[in-house]
């Protein structure tokens, strides 16, 4: 029994030491989070505070690309185009500009591209935000879970310290005396009186300031916050799938129009639509130099030199314009878009309204996309009209 | 159930949220980028295409001086070259076929390089046009030129209508004038 007396003891000691261990395991972590912060602090402070013209050259270099290289800072290039920019950075320093305005104007010649880390506006600013919220949960959820494992542990320290007294009590009324010292517990007399006050007592390393922060982050943490906590989860899960669900979307509307991987030629559409014709009309040139038999480039480019040709009133254009028509046809007969164009060729060019409706039901038979079904819907209507004689209003035009 | 049970079933349950929560972000994130084009591929549209063009003002290296807007009312190719520029060198007579047909006007600038060597160049492909000296490329920071050739079309109101990347060819060029024109440039 004395043996067993003398266990509980050894067992408090050691929830001693892991209470004194958990204090320390603290105290790391308030360190990490002291460098974390303070190194946070020192790149805000050195970023914003006045620095010598020298300094400032050397940083700013740092934070533009070199625009002729992949990956690598004006700074770190030897480059043509690098040495321009040192040589304008230095210049605008030495003229008192601030840093500010160095950067607009870099970026109004080259575009964002330029800068080596995304402007903290608008959609860029999650790429920020994103790290310092996922340290800021890490922190959160470990120091909860920090202190649930105390409070577990204390737990089951007072659990094995009131078998202990119970025991002691036993050997009294038997007579038997041991080596139990009670005195020497901090728990002291207030175990037999109030088991609660005895538990909050058996923390005499914890200074009363660390009880009372210990004390309101459990409430803070209580089921409410528990549930916020949930929500904010959720909404990271969800915000990640919707990202993840959006990529696949976007990599499998390339995969299913093979033709339009190219960039290039996206944008040429994109501005062909806008009414860049001659920014169009140079990228569907890019495109065709790669491929010569890319039927949407030569769809396009036909479309824009067939206008071209009208407005102008140059038949070579026209004609060329609707061989590169024909041309992308007979490589993708189903090519909605340029069974579209056709249609409109022989509408305007031959007034021929047979072959123009043909060309037209093929054109809406092969699901063409809504922007150019919607436009060249009003235009073949609208083309319709103009010829003598004809309907504005065929039956097989939605 | 004991409450220490609870409480670390709790703080359990937590991390397991937050470790879905980061690995589904990752995995977002890497199949986000894992889908982008490289960046070195990547075109960006130049921001000064449908603006005002910059102005060019400056000596020639020829000895005299020009400037840009006295170009004012025609289509104008700029033209950022350099006499050390090997696609430049093909592309040279492309720029005097363009300019002897008279749908336009080239205005050279001379990409950080000295005035000798670009006046042996243009002369040895019959280039009559003048050559703006741009030794420390300051002019082409404000077009945005990265490598030479860079070439810009220029409206007759001055408007940059279109950036040109690498050689250009003369057909090229006065079929990018018609469409121009049509546009009601």
């Amino acid at each position: 029994m004395v043996t067993s007396t003398s266990e509980g003891v050894s067992q408090v000691d050691t929830k001693k030491k892991r209470f004194l261990a958990g204090g320390a395991l603290m105290a790391i972590w308030g360190a990490i989070a002291v460098v974390i912060l303070g190194s946070f602090i020192f790149l805000v402070l050195s970023s914003t505070t006045a620095s010598s013209d020298a300094q400032r050259v050397v940083r700013l270099e740092g934070e533009f690309k070199c625009p002729s290289c992949i990956d690598l800072s004006v700074a770190e290039s030897s480059a043509a185009s690098s040495i321009s920019i040192k040589t304008f950075i230095k210049n605008e320093v030495a003229q008192g500009v601030s840093d500010a305005q160095i950067k607009d104007q870099l970026v109004a010649s080259y575009g964002n591209s330029i800068l080596f880390t995304p402007p903290k506006s608008g959609a860029y600013l999650v790429i920020w935000a994103l790290p310092i919220g996922l340290v800021l949960l890490l922190a959160f959820f470990s120091l909860r879970s920090m202190l649930s494992q105390k409070d577990a542990a204390l737990a089951r320290g007072v659990g094995n310290l009131e078998d202990a007294v119970g025991e002691d009590e036993n050997l009294s009324a038997l007579g038997v005396s041991g080596d139990l010292n009670l005195s020497s517990i901090p728990l002291g007399d207030a175990i037999s009186s109030n088991k609660t006050r005895a538990i909050s007592d058996t923390r005499p390393d914890r200074p009363a300031i660390s009880r009372s922060f210990s004390r309101s982050l459990r409430r803070a943490t209580s089921s409410t916050k528990r549930r916020y906590l949930a929500l904010f989860g959720a909404i990271f899960c969800i915000a990640g799938v919707g990202l993840g669900v959006y990529s696949f979307e976007q990599s499998r509307s390339q995969a299913a129009n093979l033709s339009l991987e190219s960039r290039e030629l996206s944008q040429a559409i994109g501005y062909t639509y806008s009414g860049q014709d001659v920014s169009a009309l140079r990228l569907l040139s890019l495109v065709l130099r790669q491929d010569p038999y890319q039927p949407q480039a030569l769809a396009y480019q036909g479309w824009l030199l067939f206008q071209a040709g009208v407005k102008t009133k140059a038949p070579t254009l026209v004609q060329k314009g609707e061989q590169l028509v024909l041309e992308a046809i007979a490589i993708q007969p189903h090519y909605a878009d340029a069974h579209g164009f056709l249609s409109m060729i022989d509408l305007y060019i031959y007034h021929e309204t047979t072959q123009a409706k043909k060309q037209f039901n093929e054109f809406l038979a092969d699901s063409p996309s809504s922007t150019i079904r919607t436009d060249l819907s009003a235009a073949y209507k609208a083309a319709l009209s103009a010829i003598p004689g004809q309907s504005a209003k065929p039956t097989t035009v939605p | 159930m004991s409450a220490p049970m609870a409480n670390a079933r709790t703080g359990s349950s937590g991390i397991k949220w937050f470790g879905g929560a980061i690995a589904a972000v990752l995995l977002a994130f890497s199949i986000f980028v894992a889908t982008r084009s490289p960046a070195s591929n990547a075109i960006e549209a130049s921001p000064i295409v449908e603006h005002v063009a910059p102005a060019i003002s400056g000596p020639t290296v020829a000895g005299g001086r020009f400037a840009l807007r006295s170009y004012r009312g025609k289509f104008v190719l700029v033209n950022f070259f350099a006499s050390w520029c090997a696609s430049c060198a093909i592309e040279e007579p492309q720029l005097v076929r363009f300019s002897k047909s008279g749908i336009g006007k080239v205005l050279a600038v001379d990409f950080q390089d000295e005035n000798g060597p670009a006046r042996v160049f243009l002369s040895r492909y019959g280039a009559s046009w003048p050559a703006v000296a741009d030794p420390n490329g300051q002019i082409a920071i404000k077009w945005g030129v990265s490598a030479p050739p860079e070439s810009f079309l220029i409206s007759p109101s001055g408007v940059v209508l279109t950036k040109i990347v690498g050689p250009v060819t003369a057909k090229e060029l006065r079929i990018l004038v018609q469409v121009a024109k049509a546009n009601g440039y």
